[in-house]
Protein backbone atom coordinates (compact mmCIF):
# COMPACT_ATOMS: atom_id res chain seq x y z
CA UNK A 1 0.00 0.00 0.00
CA UNK A 2 1.58 3.55 -1.10
CA UNK A 3 1.73 5.52 1.42
CA UNK A 4 -0.70 8.96 1.60
CA UNK A 5 1.64 11.97 0.65
CA UNK A 6 0.83 14.59 3.67
CA UNK A 7 -1.03 17.56 2.25
CA UNK A 8 2.14 19.63 3.83
CA UNK A 9 5.87 18.43 3.28
CA UNK A 10 7.84 19.55 5.99
CA UNK A 11 10.03 21.13 3.96
CA UNK A 12 6.97 22.96 1.95
CA UNK A 13 8.02 26.73 1.16
CA UNK A 14 4.12 27.85 2.91
CA UNK A 15 4.90 26.06 6.20
CA UNK A 16 8.65 27.19 6.11
CA UNK A 17 7.28 30.67 5.85
CA UNK A 18 4.89 30.50 8.25
CA UNK A 19 7.13 29.26 10.84
CA UNK A 20 9.11 32.18 10.11
CA UNK A 21 6.26 34.55 10.14
CA UNK A 22 5.50 33.54 13.13
CA UNK A 23 8.51 35.07 14.85
CA UNK A 24 7.11 38.67 13.29
CA UNK A 25 5.59 41.29 15.15
CA UNK A 26 2.01 41.55 13.77
CA UNK A 27 1.40 44.75 15.52
CA UNK A 28 4.37 46.34 14.10
CA UNK A 29 2.98 45.50 10.40
CA UNK A 30 -0.52 46.56 11.96
CA UNK A 31 0.96 49.99 13.19
CA UNK A 32 2.83 50.85 9.58
CA UNK A 33 -0.41 50.22 7.52
CA UNK A 34 -2.01 52.33 9.99
CA UNK A 35 0.70 54.93 10.25
CA UNK A 36 2.67 54.77 7.19
CA UNK A 37 6.06 55.84 7.81
CA UNK A 38 5.07 58.05 11.20
CA UNK A 39 4.61 54.68 12.24
CA UNK A 40 6.95 53.94 15.48
CA UNK A 41 8.65 50.84 13.74
CA UNK A 42 8.32 52.10 10.41
CA UNK A 43 11.55 50.45 8.95
CA UNK A 44 11.14 47.11 10.72
CA UNK A 45 7.80 47.58 9.40
CA UNK A 46 8.95 47.73 5.46
CA UNK A 47 11.40 45.44 6.04
CA UNK A 48 9.25 42.37 7.13
CA UNK A 49 6.84 43.80 4.61
CA UNK A 50 9.37 43.24 1.69
CA UNK A 51 10.90 39.94 3.45
CA UNK A 52 8.08 38.00 4.25
CA UNK A 53 5.01 36.98 1.98
CA UNK A 54 2.59 36.41 5.10
CA UNK A 55 3.64 40.03 6.24
CA UNK A 56 2.85 41.21 3.10
CA UNK A 57 -0.66 39.71 3.09
CA UNK A 58 -1.08 41.39 6.57
CA UNK A 59 -0.46 44.83 5.57
CA UNK A 60 -2.52 44.46 2.58
CA UNK A 61 -5.42 43.50 4.04
CA UNK A 62 -4.58 46.17 7.04
CA UNK A 63 -4.69 48.79 4.30
CA UNK A 64 -8.10 47.05 3.23
CA UNK A 65 -10.16 46.92 6.01
CA UNK A 66 -8.88 50.30 6.65
CA UNK A 67 -10.39 51.81 3.23
CA UNK A 68 -13.50 50.45 4.36
CA UNK A 69 -13.77 52.28 7.55
CA UNK A 70 -12.52 55.20 5.65
CA UNK A 71 -14.93 54.78 3.81
CA UNK A 72 -17.82 54.53 6.12
CA UNK A 73 -20.30 57.47 6.27
CA UNK A 74 -19.06 59.51 9.93
CA UNK A 75 -21.45 59.89 12.67
CA UNK A 76 -22.34 63.32 11.55
CA UNK A 77 -23.68 62.42 7.62
CA UNK A 78 -25.16 59.07 8.86
CA UNK A 79 -27.30 61.75 11.31
CA UNK A 80 -28.59 63.95 8.40
CA UNK A 81 -30.22 61.64 7.39
CA UNK A 82 -31.44 58.88 10.21
CA UNK A 83 -32.34 60.66 13.02
CA UNK A 84 -31.90 59.17 17.01
CA UNK A 85 -34.62 57.05 17.68
CA UNK A 86 -35.39 59.32 20.83
CA UNK A 87 -35.88 63.14 21.78
CA UNK A 88 -33.49 63.25 24.59
CA UNK A 89 -34.50 67.02 25.93
CA UNK A 90 -34.88 67.08 29.30
CA UNK A 91 -37.92 67.72 31.33
CA UNK A 92 -38.22 70.21 34.06
CA UNK A 93 -38.17 67.44 36.44
CA UNK A 94 -34.88 65.53 34.88
CA UNK A 95 -33.40 69.19 35.62
CA UNK A 96 -34.58 69.90 39.23
CA UNK A 97 -33.40 65.80 39.84
CA UNK A 98 -30.07 66.62 38.25
CA UNK A 99 -29.10 69.51 39.87
CA UNK A 100 -30.62 67.79 42.88
CA UNK A 101 -33.76 70.57 43.42
CA UNK A 102 -35.87 70.29 47.30
CA UNK A 103 -39.08 68.42 47.36
CA UNK A 104 -41.29 71.53 46.41
CA UNK A 105 -39.10 72.06 43.14
CA UNK A 106 -39.37 68.34 42.34
CA UNK A 107 -43.13 68.68 42.34
CA UNK A 108 -43.63 72.10 40.71
CA UNK A 109 -41.69 70.59 38.45
CA UNK A 110 -43.72 67.56 37.84
CA UNK A 111 -46.75 70.04 37.77
CA UNK A 112 -45.01 71.66 34.81
CA UNK A 113 -44.30 68.53 33.24
CA UNK A 114 -47.85 67.35 33.64
CA UNK A 115 -49.18 70.17 32.29
CA UNK A 116 -46.49 70.00 29.51
CA UNK A 117 -48.11 66.77 28.50
CA UNK A 118 -51.81 66.80 28.99
CA UNK A 119 -52.44 70.46 29.28
CA UNK A 120 -53.01 71.02 25.56
CA UNK A 121 -55.93 68.30 25.10
CA UNK A 122 -57.35 68.85 28.79
CA UNK A 123 -57.54 73.04 28.03
CA UNK A 124 -58.77 72.55 24.52
CA UNK A 125 -61.77 69.79 26.34
CA UNK A 126 -62.41 72.16 29.17
CA UNK A 127 -62.30 75.51 26.86
CA UNK A 128 -65.07 73.36 24.48
CA UNK A 129 -67.20 72.68 26.88
CA UNK A 130 -67.07 75.92 28.38
CA UNK A 131 -68.26 77.32 25.30
CA UNK A 132 -70.79 74.86 24.70
CA UNK A 133 -72.33 75.84 28.35
CA UNK A 134 -72.48 79.45 26.95
CA UNK A 135 -74.13 78.74 23.83
CA UNK A 136 -76.80 76.18 26.11
CA UNK A 137 -76.69 78.97 28.32
CA UNK A 138 -77.62 81.67 25.87
CA UNK A 139 -79.93 79.44 24.15
CA UNK A 140 -81.66 79.16 27.34
CA UNK A 141 -81.75 83.10 28.07
CA UNK A 142 -82.96 83.50 24.28
CA UNK A 143 -85.85 81.02 25.43
CA UNK A 144 -87.15 83.10 28.24
CA UNK A 145 -86.60 86.37 26.60
CA UNK A 146 -88.91 85.38 23.54
CA UNK A 147 -90.98 83.65 25.88
CA UNK A 148 -91.17 86.29 28.79
CA UNK A 149 -92.28 88.99 25.99
CA UNK A 150 -96.03 88.86 26.60
CA UNK A 151 -95.22 87.85 30.31
CA UNK A 152 -93.07 90.33 30.98
CA UNK A 153 -95.88 93.59 30.61
CA UNK A 154 -96.62 93.23 34.53
CA UNK A 155 -92.78 93.85 34.67
CA UNK A 156 -92.93 97.03 32.59
CA UNK A 157 -95.87 97.92 35.30
CA UNK A 158 -94.62 96.97 37.76
CA UNK A 159 -91.07 99.08 37.51
CA UNK A 160 -89.25 95.67 38.05
CA UNK A 161 -86.44 94.57 35.43
CA UNK A 162 -85.21 91.88 33.87
CA UNK A 163 -86.47 89.25 36.31
CA UNK A 164 -89.53 89.22 35.77
CA UNK A 165 -89.29 87.76 32.38
CA UNK A 166 -88.42 84.71 34.54
CA UNK A 167 -92.22 83.93 34.00
CA UNK A 168 -92.21 83.70 30.90
CA UNK A 169 -90.12 80.47 31.35
CA UNK A 170 -93.45 77.99 32.39
CA UNK A 171 -96.85 77.65 30.36
CA UNK A 172 -97.28 80.93 29.84
CA UNK A 173 -94.43 81.47 28.05
CA UNK A 174 -95.02 78.66 25.92
CA UNK A 175 -97.92 80.08 24.95
CA UNK A 176 -96.86 83.62 24.74
CA UNK A 177 -94.63 82.18 21.47
CA UNK A 178 -97.14 79.99 20.11
CA UNK A 179 -100.01 82.22 20.56
CA UNK A 180 -100.00 83.23 17.09
CA UNK A 181 -100.98 79.45 16.07
CA UNK A 182 -102.88 78.72 18.86
CA UNK A 183 -105.95 80.67 19.68
CA UNK A 184 -106.88 79.22 22.87
CA UNK A 185 -103.00 80.20 23.81
CA UNK A 186 -103.66 83.75 23.00
CA UNK A 187 -106.29 83.84 25.23
CA UNK A 188 -104.01 82.85 27.96
CA UNK A 189 -101.70 85.32 27.50
CA UNK A 190 -104.49 88.04 27.03
CA UNK A 191 -105.79 87.08 30.23
CA UNK A 192 -102.26 87.21 31.57
CA UNK A 193 -101.83 90.84 30.74
CA UNK A 194 -105.02 91.63 31.50
CA UNK A 195 -104.42 89.83 35.10
CA UNK A 196 -101.07 91.68 35.47
CA UNK A 197 -102.84 94.98 34.39
CA UNK A 198 -105.15 94.62 37.64
CA UNK A 199 -103.90 96.25 40.38
CA UNK A 200 -104.85 93.57 42.69
CA UNK A 201 -103.42 90.71 40.96
CA UNK A 202 -100.55 93.01 40.21
CA UNK A 203 -99.30 92.89 44.14
CA UNK A 204 -100.26 88.87 43.95
CA UNK A 205 -97.91 88.59 41.04
CA UNK A 206 -94.73 90.42 41.24
CA UNK A 207 -93.41 88.69 44.47
CA UNK A 208 -94.03 85.34 43.23
CA UNK A 209 -93.00 86.47 39.72
CA UNK A 210 -89.86 87.76 41.43
CA UNK A 211 -89.21 84.15 43.03
CA UNK A 212 -89.58 82.43 39.65
CA UNK A 213 -87.29 85.19 38.16
CA UNK A 214 -84.49 83.88 40.53
CA UNK A 215 -84.94 80.42 40.05
CA UNK A 216 -85.16 80.92 36.49
CA UNK A 217 -82.13 82.81 35.51
CA UNK A 218 -79.75 81.32 38.97
CA UNK A 219 -79.87 78.37 36.89
CA UNK A 220 -78.53 80.18 33.68
CA UNK A 221 -76.33 82.35 35.66
CA UNK A 222 -74.56 79.23 37.21
CA UNK A 223 -74.65 77.60 33.74
CA UNK A 224 -73.04 80.83 32.56
CA UNK A 225 -70.73 81.62 35.52
CA UNK A 226 -69.19 77.73 35.07
CA UNK A 227 -68.95 77.93 31.62
CA UNK A 228 -66.85 81.06 31.64
CA UNK A 229 -64.48 79.34 34.26
CA UNK A 230 -63.96 76.61 31.94
CA UNK A 231 -63.60 78.89 28.85
CA UNK A 232 -60.84 80.90 31.08
CA UNK A 233 -59.33 77.70 32.81
CA UNK A 234 -59.17 75.89 29.33
CA UNK A 235 -57.68 78.32 27.54
CA UNK A 236 -55.04 79.20 30.11
CA UNK A 237 -54.44 75.54 30.55
CA UNK A 238 -54.25 75.36 26.81
CA UNK A 239 -51.90 78.06 26.48
CA UNK A 240 -49.29 76.94 29.22
CA UNK A 241 -49.54 73.52 27.45
CA UNK A 242 -48.51 74.57 24.52
CA UNK A 243 -45.61 76.36 25.69
CA UNK A 244 -44.87 73.86 27.84
CA UNK A 245 -44.91 71.36 25.54
CA UNK A 246 -42.53 73.26 23.11
CA UNK A 247 -39.77 73.20 25.41
CA UNK A 248 -40.54 69.36 26.54
CA UNK A 249 -39.81 66.22 24.99
CA UNK A 250 -41.76 64.01 23.06
CA UNK A 251 -39.89 60.72 23.89
CA UNK A 252 -40.34 58.57 21.26
CA UNK A 253 -39.29 60.20 17.50
CA UNK A 254 -40.82 58.27 14.60
CA UNK A 255 -37.83 56.88 12.63
CA UNK A 256 -38.06 57.75 8.54
CA UNK B 1 -14.42 80.92 43.57
CA UNK B 2 -12.24 81.00 40.31
CA UNK B 3 -14.11 81.57 37.08
CA UNK B 4 -13.65 78.87 34.82
CA UNK B 5 -15.25 79.86 31.96
CA UNK B 6 -13.89 80.18 28.68
CA UNK B 7 -13.29 84.20 27.77
CA UNK B 8 -11.91 83.44 24.31
CA UNK B 9 -14.03 84.80 21.66
CA UNK B 10 -14.45 82.06 18.89
CA UNK B 11 -14.67 82.80 15.37
CA UNK B 12 -16.75 79.61 14.34
CA UNK B 13 -20.29 80.47 14.47
CA UNK B 14 -21.56 77.11 15.28
CA UNK B 15 -19.09 77.26 18.01
CA UNK B 16 -20.14 80.58 19.21
CA UNK B 17 -23.94 79.69 19.08
CA UNK B 18 -22.98 76.89 21.45
CA UNK B 19 -20.98 78.47 23.98
CA UNK B 20 -23.63 80.84 24.50
CA UNK B 21 -26.35 77.89 24.77
CA UNK B 22 -24.13 76.36 27.02
CA UNK B 23 -23.51 79.70 28.53
CA UNK B 24 -27.26 80.45 29.25
CA UNK B 25 -27.63 76.25 29.94
CA UNK B 26 -25.19 77.35 33.11
CA UNK B 27 -27.72 80.27 33.95
CA UNK B 28 -30.32 77.67 35.15
CA UNK B 29 -31.84 78.05 31.12
CA UNK B 30 -33.23 74.77 30.11
CA UNK B 31 -34.28 75.33 27.04
CA UNK B 32 -31.13 76.29 25.84
CA UNK B 33 -29.28 73.38 26.96
CA UNK B 34 -32.53 71.44 25.29
CA UNK B 35 -31.38 73.55 22.32
CA UNK B 36 -27.91 72.14 22.25
CA UNK B 37 -29.46 68.78 22.82
CA UNK B 38 -31.01 68.91 19.61
CA UNK B 39 -28.22 70.25 17.68
CA UNK B 40 -26.24 67.20 18.70
CA UNK B 41 -28.62 64.43 19.85
CA UNK B 42 -28.74 62.60 16.16
CA UNK B 43 -24.95 62.83 15.80
CA UNK B 44 -24.31 61.51 19.17
CA UNK B 45 -26.55 58.75 18.91
CA UNK B 46 -24.99 57.73 15.28
CA UNK B 47 -21.96 57.76 17.26
CA UNK B 48 -22.55 55.58 20.13
CA UNK B 49 -24.76 53.05 18.07
CA UNK B 50 -21.15 51.65 16.67
CA UNK B 51 -19.96 51.25 19.98
CA UNK B 52 -23.15 50.10 21.54
CA UNK B 53 -24.48 46.59 20.59
CA UNK B 54 -27.81 47.41 20.87
CA UNK B 55 -29.91 50.68 19.56
CA UNK B 56 -31.73 50.42 23.00
CA UNK B 57 -29.29 50.12 24.83
CA UNK B 58 -27.03 53.17 22.34
CA UNK B 59 -30.02 55.35 23.26
CA UNK B 60 -30.31 54.58 27.42
CA UNK B 61 -26.18 55.76 26.73
CA UNK B 62 -27.13 58.91 24.58
CA UNK B 63 -29.80 59.88 27.40
CA UNK B 64 -27.07 59.29 30.00
CA UNK B 65 -24.40 61.05 28.22
CA UNK B 66 -27.04 64.38 28.10
CA UNK B 67 -27.93 63.26 31.91
CA UNK B 68 -24.15 63.63 32.95
CA UNK B 69 -23.55 66.70 30.55
CA UNK B 70 -26.56 68.68 32.64
CA UNK B 71 -24.93 67.77 35.79
CA UNK B 72 -21.23 68.32 35.26
CA UNK B 73 -22.16 71.75 32.51
CA UNK B 74 -19.54 73.79 35.56
CA UNK B 75 -16.60 71.66 34.61
CA UNK B 76 -17.24 72.69 30.96
CA UNK B 77 -13.47 74.21 30.09
CA UNK B 78 -13.77 76.28 27.04
CA UNK B 79 -13.15 74.40 23.50
CA UNK B 80 -15.59 72.77 21.02
CA UNK B 81 -19.03 71.69 23.10
CA UNK B 82 -19.61 69.21 20.03
CA UNK B 83 -16.48 67.53 21.42
CA UNK B 84 -17.23 68.13 25.03
CA UNK B 85 -20.86 65.72 23.94
CA UNK B 86 -19.13 63.26 21.96
CA UNK B 87 -16.22 62.53 25.19
CA UNK B 88 -19.48 62.26 27.48
CA UNK B 89 -21.42 59.92 25.48
CA UNK B 90 -18.13 57.72 24.13
CA UNK B 91 -17.70 57.60 27.78
CA UNK B 92 -21.54 56.74 28.67
CA UNK B 93 -21.30 54.14 26.31
CA UNK B 94 -18.19 52.20 27.28
CA UNK B 95 -19.74 52.35 30.67
CA UNK B 96 -22.43 51.11 29.52
CA UNK B 97 -21.07 48.37 27.70
CA UNK B 98 -19.26 47.94 30.84
CA UNK B 99 -21.95 47.45 32.88
CA UNK B 100 -23.93 45.33 31.19
CA UNK B 101 -20.98 42.60 30.98
CA UNK B 102 -22.11 41.82 27.77
CA UNK B 103 -19.81 38.97 26.35
CA UNK B 104 -17.53 40.74 23.43
CA UNK B 105 -18.62 37.27 21.33
CA UNK B 106 -22.42 38.77 21.06
CA UNK B 107 -23.14 40.08 17.62
CA UNK B 108 -24.89 42.88 16.86
CA UNK B 109 -28.86 42.27 16.99
CA UNK B 110 -29.33 44.33 13.71
CA UNK B 111 -26.84 43.13 11.80
CA UNK B 112 -29.02 43.76 8.93
CA UNK B 113 -29.31 47.87 10.16
CA UNK B 114 -27.17 49.46 7.95
CA UNK B 115 -25.96 52.69 9.90
CA UNK B 116 -22.36 52.69 8.62
CA UNK B 117 -23.58 53.64 5.20
CA UNK B 118 -25.53 56.59 3.84
CA UNK B 119 -28.47 55.82 1.41
CA UNK B 120 -27.22 55.46 -2.03
CA UNK B 121 -27.73 57.78 -4.33
CA UNK B 122 -30.24 56.93 -7.61
CA UNK B 123 -26.54 56.69 -9.56
CA UNK B 124 -25.01 54.38 -8.01
CA UNK B 125 -23.98 51.48 -9.43
CA UNK B 126 -26.40 48.36 -7.97
CA UNK B 127 -22.72 45.79 -7.74
CA UNK B 128 -21.10 48.53 -6.33
CA UNK B 129 -23.27 49.38 -3.31
CA UNK B 130 -24.41 45.84 -2.94
CA UNK B 131 -20.45 44.96 -2.39
CA UNK B 132 -20.11 47.82 0.01
CA UNK B 133 -23.20 47.24 2.23
CA UNK B 134 -21.80 43.60 2.35
CA UNK B 135 -18.45 44.76 3.24
CA UNK B 136 -20.15 47.16 6.14
CA UNK B 137 -22.23 44.27 7.48
CA UNK B 138 -19.46 41.78 7.74
CA UNK B 139 -17.32 44.71 9.27
CA UNK B 140 -19.72 45.52 11.61
CA UNK B 141 -20.25 41.71 12.55
CA UNK B 142 -16.53 41.32 13.22
CA UNK B 143 -16.92 44.69 15.34
CA UNK B 144 -19.07 43.57 18.04
CA UNK B 145 -17.24 40.76 19.00
CA UNK B 146 -13.79 42.45 19.55
CA UNK B 147 -13.27 44.21 22.86
CA UNK B 148 -15.39 47.56 23.84
CA UNK B 149 -12.18 49.63 24.08
CA UNK B 150 -10.40 48.71 20.29
CA UNK B 151 -13.88 49.29 19.01
CA UNK B 152 -14.31 52.44 20.25
CA UNK B 153 -10.37 53.64 19.70
CA UNK B 154 -11.15 52.46 16.05
CA UNK B 155 -14.30 54.26 15.30
CA UNK B 156 -13.33 57.42 16.67
CA UNK B 157 -10.05 57.37 14.45
CA UNK B 158 -10.58 55.37 11.62
CA UNK B 159 -14.50 56.59 10.79
CA UNK B 160 -15.04 59.46 12.89
CA UNK B 161 -11.25 60.79 12.12
CA UNK B 162 -10.26 62.06 15.57
CA UNK B 163 -6.64 61.88 15.46
CA UNK B 164 -5.09 60.12 17.85
CA UNK B 165 -4.44 62.88 20.53
CA UNK B 166 -8.00 63.65 21.01
CA UNK B 167 -9.21 60.16 21.49
CA UNK B 168 -6.50 59.75 23.62
CA UNK B 169 -8.17 62.87 25.88
CA UNK B 170 -11.88 61.36 24.81
CA UNK B 171 -11.00 58.02 26.91
CA UNK B 172 -8.97 59.23 29.21
CA UNK B 173 -5.74 56.84 28.04
CA UNK B 174 -2.22 57.59 26.79
CA UNK B 175 -1.82 58.06 23.06
CA UNK B 176 0.70 54.81 23.40
CA UNK B 177 -2.75 53.18 24.51
CA UNK B 178 -4.69 54.66 22.00
CA UNK B 179 -2.98 53.36 19.03
CA UNK B 180 -1.98 49.68 20.48
CA UNK B 181 -5.96 49.39 20.72
CA UNK B 182 -6.48 50.50 17.21
CA UNK B 183 -3.53 48.44 15.76
CA UNK B 184 -4.43 45.68 17.70
CA UNK B 185 -8.32 45.79 16.74
CA UNK B 186 -7.51 45.52 13.26
CA UNK B 187 -5.41 43.05 14.11
CA UNK B 188 -8.56 41.31 15.71
CA UNK B 189 -10.83 42.06 12.97
CA UNK B 190 -8.53 40.48 10.41
CA UNK B 191 -8.72 37.30 12.32
CA UNK B 192 -12.44 37.48 12.60
CA UNK B 193 -12.99 38.52 8.74
CA UNK B 194 -10.04 35.54 7.75
CA UNK B 195 -12.79 33.36 5.50
CA UNK B 196 -14.36 36.57 4.07
CA UNK B 197 -10.73 38.50 3.51
CA UNK B 198 -11.54 37.82 -0.42
CA UNK B 199 -14.67 40.73 -0.06
CA UNK B 200 -11.86 43.42 0.81
CA UNK B 201 -9.43 42.81 -0.90
CA UNK B 202 -11.35 42.83 -4.31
Amino acid sequence: VAERPSPVEPDDPRLVAAARHALHDEEVVAAYAVDGDAADDAARARTLIDRCVLCQDLHADMVAIGSVFKAAASAEAIAAVRPAPRDYRLTASDAVRLRGGNVLQRLAARLRDGIAAFGRPLGASMAAIGVVGLLVGTMTLGTIGLGGAPAAMPIEISGTAAPDAAPGVGPGATAGVTSGSDPKASQTTDRTIQDAQSPDAREELTPRTLDDAMNGTGGTSLIFAGSIILVVAGAGLLLAGTRGRRHAPARNRAHP
Amino acid sequence: VEDLRPTTVTEDPVQRRDLILLERARDGDLSAFNDLVVVYQDMLFALVVRMVPDRDQASDAVQEAFFSAYRNMAGFRGGSVKSWLSRIAINAAMDAQRLKKRRPADPYPELEDDTWQPPADASADPVTTSLTSERHRALNGALAKITTDQRAAIVLYDVEGYDYAEIAEMTGVSVGTVKSRIHRGRLALRGLLADRMDLFRG
